[in-house]
């Protein structure tokens, strides 16, 4: 029995030792690929560029180092095996946070370089997928004075504005779902380099896989609660009323539903009710906070945001981009012949929005009036 | 015979384990592909295909007052036809088991060791699963009680990815643009296979007939894991995308996020081995007993030896994904007649019997 035993363990042993021998990654002999990001070149191909941190230890003394690497070719796998030329390390893309697109090459479409997006199983569904304003290249090699290095700065960058919903929480997971939606158009936040930092300066809308166009930061607040519910957030008001001069809100909480009724063959409409909750900041204006002039207040302001929404909704009908998913609700009520014969992007076009906001004043902040 | 019975909790759990497959990667994918929108449902009506089939099961048990699934054909009908039979089964059974842990494998590969040759990261399964089968049914009833309780802690894992699921994704088109739905359903069908070899299991079950319906509760309990899964699936990402992704869940996986750990995808493949062994153990046990059923003399580990390395060399033919899918596709095909056949063909057995009888 001892003798099987070791017989068995001699037989385990050979068979781990085999399996150490080809897929070992040895960390410091590795690059990982923090950002990728892709610009137009000449002809079909498209130019590369890769932010690779390094950490080098030498005795008692740790370097950090950045590798950017640029190059031309046809496919973003081509291009890595180019670079890893370039490279000191063996380049690898499981630790892949951002992909930059320049916006020209999203507007000629990206489906060619979803591919490898999807394909790759190393690729990290959670990786940020994020259009650029400018140069890709220029982006993430620059080095941004008073900033973590640009691998870290964009990553920090758009978490920060995903977790206080400034935007909608995008990452190349939604992208790709809703790529694949026929109801729903997806979208990305659009980066652009302002001075020596950069912003978050809009979201980029997109037709199938086209860039189309984009959503001004001024509207973040309303294309936000137009396309999710939300529990966090803050935003401000102006107007040239005397009584809504100014309003900050903080501590949003915001409900949509969407209600798709058919007036007459070929013509949609959709009921949008969105219900906002949020508590004064900052009132700058001529009204009383009390009773009467409490509801006069949530009033206008109820008015004010259903404005600003339709304005949004006739943009997205303009730019025939639809990243609400008012198509999925139209589909939804359709049966399923109708649907398919129906041109979604023409109905689109002539869909009728009625927006019905309502606004709720939580509370006054620490000042009652 | 031993004088320990399998408990009726255990069988639950052991059917539930070896019903559970490397299908539930796959799974959301093939009811995209062959059913189309909303093919969960799929899932559904091969769950009540496979009761239907659980039941004849029980009623050969019944009829048969509990006596082996080897004497009741024996006594029915003659020897020449039987072996024959037993043969093929000696011979198809462990082929399964092989092919299980060789997609599994390849999906490793895929995942984790893309440059590691596939037969030595299947020769490590292999040698679990041999030294799990040669313990006898008893011991891999009870070891398998904890591979379900890690196993099943996945189920709450999965339940974090609901904030991320939206019922508007699901549409309300049933079974559209699906290629072929009969198809489709014989592959949900073939992703709850494995109780059939609970016929086998006939002596070693505790004295009474309430075992039976626990058979039941592990195919529920099969069902609405890959209920769970498929909706999810359905709901996370959209049809059109499942029908364009290899491992569906695995993805969804992916996008999970621990404080403490990222990707737990590879981590939670790598624990799916628990159900891979359990499945591949007991298609071997059950090639190894019919083998025992011709040859009653030989010794047990001999033959789970022999059964194991000439699946593994017929194994080593098929290379690629397609090529392993489409041998399983074929095997399937011809479990999915054993599932049917071989308790008609005892109740048969029984039938020709009771004729006997009444005639003497």
């Amino acid at each position: 029995m001892h003798k099987r035993t070791a017989g068995l363990f001699v037989l385990a042993l050979t068979l781990l030792l085999t399996g150490c021998n080809q897929d070992q990654n040895i960390l410091e002999r590795i690059g990982y690929i923090r950002i990728g990001a892709f610009d137009p070149a000449e002809g079909q191909d498209i130019r590369l560029t890769i932010n690779v941190p390094l950490t080098i230890n030498e005795g008692q003394n740790t370097k950090r180092l950045t590798e950017v690497l640029t190059v031309e070719a046809r496919g973003s796998k081509e291009a890595r095996n180019m670079l890893q030329n370039q490279s000191s390390r063996k380049l690898v893309s499981g630790q892949l946070r951002t992909i930059l697109f320049n916006r020209e090459l999203a507007a000629q479409g990206l489906t060619p370089y979803l591919d490898t997006l999807i394909r790759d199983p190393s690729i990290s569904k959670r990786a940020e997928m994020v259009i650029a304003d400018g140069s890709a290249q220029e982006m993430i090699s620059k080095d941004y004075s008073g900033h973590p290095g640009a691998d870290q700065y964009i990553d920090q960058l758009l978490r920060k504005e995903f977790e206080m919903q400034h935007v909608p929480h995008i990452l190349l997971h939604q992208f790709i779902r809703d790529y694949y939606d026929d109801g729903k158009d997806p979208m990305a936040p659009l980066l652009s380099q302002q001075g020596a930092s950069l912003a978050l300066s809009g979201i980029a809308l997109f037709q199938n896989d086209k860039y189309a166009g984009k959503i001004e930061r001024a509207e973040f607040p309303y294309f936000t609660m137009l396309y999710q519910n939300q529990n966090k957030g803050e935003f401000t008001i102006n107007t040239d009323d005397p009584s809504l001069k100014s309003i900050t809100f903080s501590a949003i909480k915001s409900k949509r539903k969407i209600k798709v009724k058919k007036i007459r063959e070929g013509k949609y409409a959709a009921d949008i009710n969105i219900r906002i909750e949020g508590g004064v900041l900052e009132y700058i204006g001529n009204l009383d906070l009390t009773k009467p002039d409490r509801k006069k207040l949530e009033g206008l302001i109820g008015e004010y945001v259903t404005k600003r929404i339709e304005q949004i909704l006739a943009k997205l009908q303009r730019y025939r981009t639809d990243p609400v998913g008012i198509g999925q609700h139209v589909r939804n009520s359709m049966t399923y012949s109708v649907w398919k014969e129906s041109d979604w992007n023409e109905l689109y076009a002539n869909m009728e929005f009625r927006v019905h906001t309502r606004f709720i004043l939580k509370n006054f902040g620490n000042r009652y009036d | 015979m031993s004088k320990e019975k399998l408990h009726r909790f255990q069988i639950a759990m052991l059917l539930f384990n070896t019903q559970c497959g490397v299908a539930i990667f796959i799974l959301p994918r093939l009811t995209a592909i062959h059913l189309g929108t909303n093919g969960w449902l799929g899932v559904a009506l091969a769950y009540l295909v496979v009761s239907l089939n659980i039941m004849l099961i029980t009623l050969v048990y019944r009829m048969g007052r509990g006596a082996s699934i080897f004497r009741i054909l024996g006594d029915g009908l003659p020897r020449f036809l039987l072996v024959p039979l037993y043969l093929v089964l000696a011979m198809v059974l462990p082929m399964i088991g092989c092919i299980v842990i060789k997609e599994y494998v390849v999906i490793y590969q895929i995942l984790m060791f893309p440059q590691t040759s596939e037969m030595v990261l299947k020769l490590f399964v292999d040698l679990v699963v041999f030294l799990m089968v040669t313990k006898g049914i008893y011991n891999m009833s009870k070891a398998n009680l904890f591979f379900v309780a890690i196993l099943l802690t996945m189920v709450p894992a999965s339940l974090t990815l609901i904030s991320n699921f939206d019922f508007v994704r699901l549409t309300p088109f049933i079974f559209k643009e699906g290629k072929d739905v009969v198809q489709g359903i014989f592959r949900m069908y073939a992703a709850f296979l494995g109780y059939e070899l609970f016929i086998f299991l006939f002596p070693y079950a505790e004295n009474n007939k309430k075992w039976l319906k626990y058979l039941h509760l592990g195919n529920a309990l099969t069902g609405s894991v890959y209920l769970l899964v498929t909706v999810l699936c359905y709901g996370f990402f959209n049809y059109n995308e499942l029908t364009d992704l290899a491992f569906p869940l695995l993805d969804m996986f992916g996008y999970l996020k621990f404080p403490f750990i990222e990707r737990v995808q590879n981590f939670l493949y790598s624990a799916f081995l628990l159900s891979i062994v359990t499945t591949a153990s007991m298609y071997y046990w059950s090639g190894q007993i019919v083998v025992a059923e011709i040859f009653p003399r030989l010794p047990g580990k001999g033959v789970v030896f022999i059964l194991m390395a000439g699946s593994i060399l017929v194994a080593m033919i098929p290379k690629t994904l397609p090529e392993v899918e489409k041998w399983f596709g074929v095997l399937l095909y011809f479990e999915s007649g054993v599932a049917f056949g071989l308790p008609l063909l005892a109740l048969l057995s029984l039938l020709i019997q009771k004729g006997r009888k009444s005639h003497a």
